[in-house]
């Protein structure tokens, strides 16, 4: 590794560590470094605006800031934010960025932020903390199915995700190439079979791995919870309090034969699926976690016993133009309360 | 000053006013809040419909990073010249007028933004 190189990735893991992104995934349950949250952190306000070509810019000024492109998918708004933090924090000067792909060849600062960003977001702890959570091992990467829902859980692209695999020597670059022959396209079109389908949403597949986890969708992506039913003793998931919670369920039961691994076709258990979306989404970006509670009981018993209940939380993010929450925040704190 | 003179200049006033408060992404209610008034009392200033008091404005003033001037008369000192801006030019040919005045403007913002004691 080149010295500046070593040098940017150094830097990126102090800020992990210091900026306290480290303890909201140990600590907390999140699954991704938010960089919004990291340049609120040192007063770097961020604005997302719609733009033509460029995906963001750095402004050093006595108050230095970042522009972003709001247009962009969440996972090039997340990269772009964390490459300029990487102007900001290895003290470049101002700068415009319309590409997130830099070569060898590229300037030596665009080389230092792009290493800032990659080993500020998918730092090897993180990407450890949330493989341990999901049961994933190395070998489970190279499929194109757990790379998704990997990248979604990072906040990165799919492809940014392959690479920053590569980067962190987990994956080889043959490897990574041939996953990429797979668009994320036809991942979520596999995903929600037989479901209203739109290309440019996320689709979050989420069962028992995520009970200690807080995700972080988008308002208008879809959720697939995939749980193991007992309905056949007459068990069914409850619905109601998701219903309560603000969200639109919508049940989907998979032909038996789509079960591809054999360790599930235990007898008497099958899988039950729920596509879900937000009722309300400026209900839901309104910061606080939302609870996604299901039981599965016999319904025709009052108060009966609750053979299973699955709970994780969702924290949902909004992505338009303005400035970042955070950004927000720290503009309405300063005007004396009337 | 005739009083249809002073509903236009009410009226461009309330209009820069909504464009100020879009371009940071605050909601009326959350301008409200910042003000001490109504949700609907930022509706009808910002249609024009409601007198804006001073002390208001120059809150909104400092919430919107704008000038006093630029919110009163709609003058605001010309952005920086492209000297400044020069690093645009050298990062990206190509670059659309309107992202280069994406860029001028938030450079703008900034200047007008005092550093946050943490």
């Amino acid at each position: 590794m080149l010295p500046h190189i070593r040098n940017a990735a150094d830097r990126a893991r102090e800020v992990y560590h210091d900026s306290g992104a480290k303890a909201r995934v140990e600590q907390e349950g999140y699954t991704r470094v938010d960089p919004f949250l990291i340049a609120g952190g040192e007063g770097v306000p961020v604005l997302l605006r719609p733009m033509d070509k460029l995906l963001g810019a750095f402004i050093r000024d006595d108050v230095s800031g970042i522009l972003i492109n709001s247009e962009r998918s969440a996972g090039l708004v997340h990269l772009t934010c964390a490459h300029e933090l990487g102007h900001y924090f290895m003290g470049h000067g101002s700068t415009a960025d319309d590409s997130m792909d830099f070569g060898p060849k590229s300037e030596r600062q665009e080389q230092e932020a792009d290493w800032f960003a990659y080993h500020l977001l998918t730092p090897r702890g993180l990407l450890a903390n949330v493989m341990r959570r999901k049961r994933w091992s190395v070998q489970s990467l190279k499929d194109p199915t757990v790379l998704y829902q990997l990248s979604l859980r990072l906040g990165i692209s799919y492809t940014a995700t392959a690479w920053s695999l590569a980067r962190q020597k987990l994956l080889e670059t043959g490897v990574v190439k041939d996953l990429l022959r797979i668009q994320p396209i036809e991942i979520k079109h596999a995903l929600l079979e037989g479901h209203h389908f739109e290309s440019r949403k996320e689709v979050w597949l989420l069962d028992e791995t995520d009970r200690t986890s807080i995700l972080e969708p988008r308002t208008d992506d879809q959720i697939l919870v995939r749980l193991k039913s007992k309905a056949s003793s007459g068990y069914l998931w409850s619905l109601g309090e998701l219903a309560s919670e603000g969200f639109q369920v919508c049940p989907a039961q998979r032909p038996a034969e789509k079960v591809t691994d054999p360790k599930q076709l235990v007898f008497g258990v099958t899988t039950a699926e729920f596509v879900l979306t937000v009722d309300d989404p400026s209900q839901a970006a309104n910061g606080a976690p939302m609870i996604l509670a299901m039981e599965e009981r016999r319904p025709w018993l009052k108060d009966g016993e609750v053979n299973a209940a699955f709970e994780t939380r969702a924290k949902f993010e909004q992505i338009g133009p303005g400035l970042t929450r955070v950004a927000k925040q720290q503009l309405l704190s300063e005007v004396p309360v009337a | 000053m005739t009083s249809h003179d002073k509903d236009a200049q009410r009226a461009e006033m309330a209009e820069r006013l909504r464009q100020s408060r879009e371009y940071v992404g605050l909601s009326q209610e959350e301008v409200a809040n910042a003000l001490g008034l109504s949700r609907p009392a930022v509706t009808h200033i910002e249609s024009g419909s409601r007198k804006v008091e001073a002390t208001e404005l120059s809150v909104l003033a400092r919430l919107y990073r704008r000038t006093l001037e630029y919110l009163l008369t709609g003058k605001e000192p010309p952005p920086q010249g492209p000297e400044q801006l020069a690093f645009l030019a050298r990062a990206i040919k190509g670059l659309s007028e309107s992202d280069l005045d994406e860029v001028a403007r938030f450079a703008e913002f900034l200047k007008h933004s005092t550093k946050t004691s943490r």
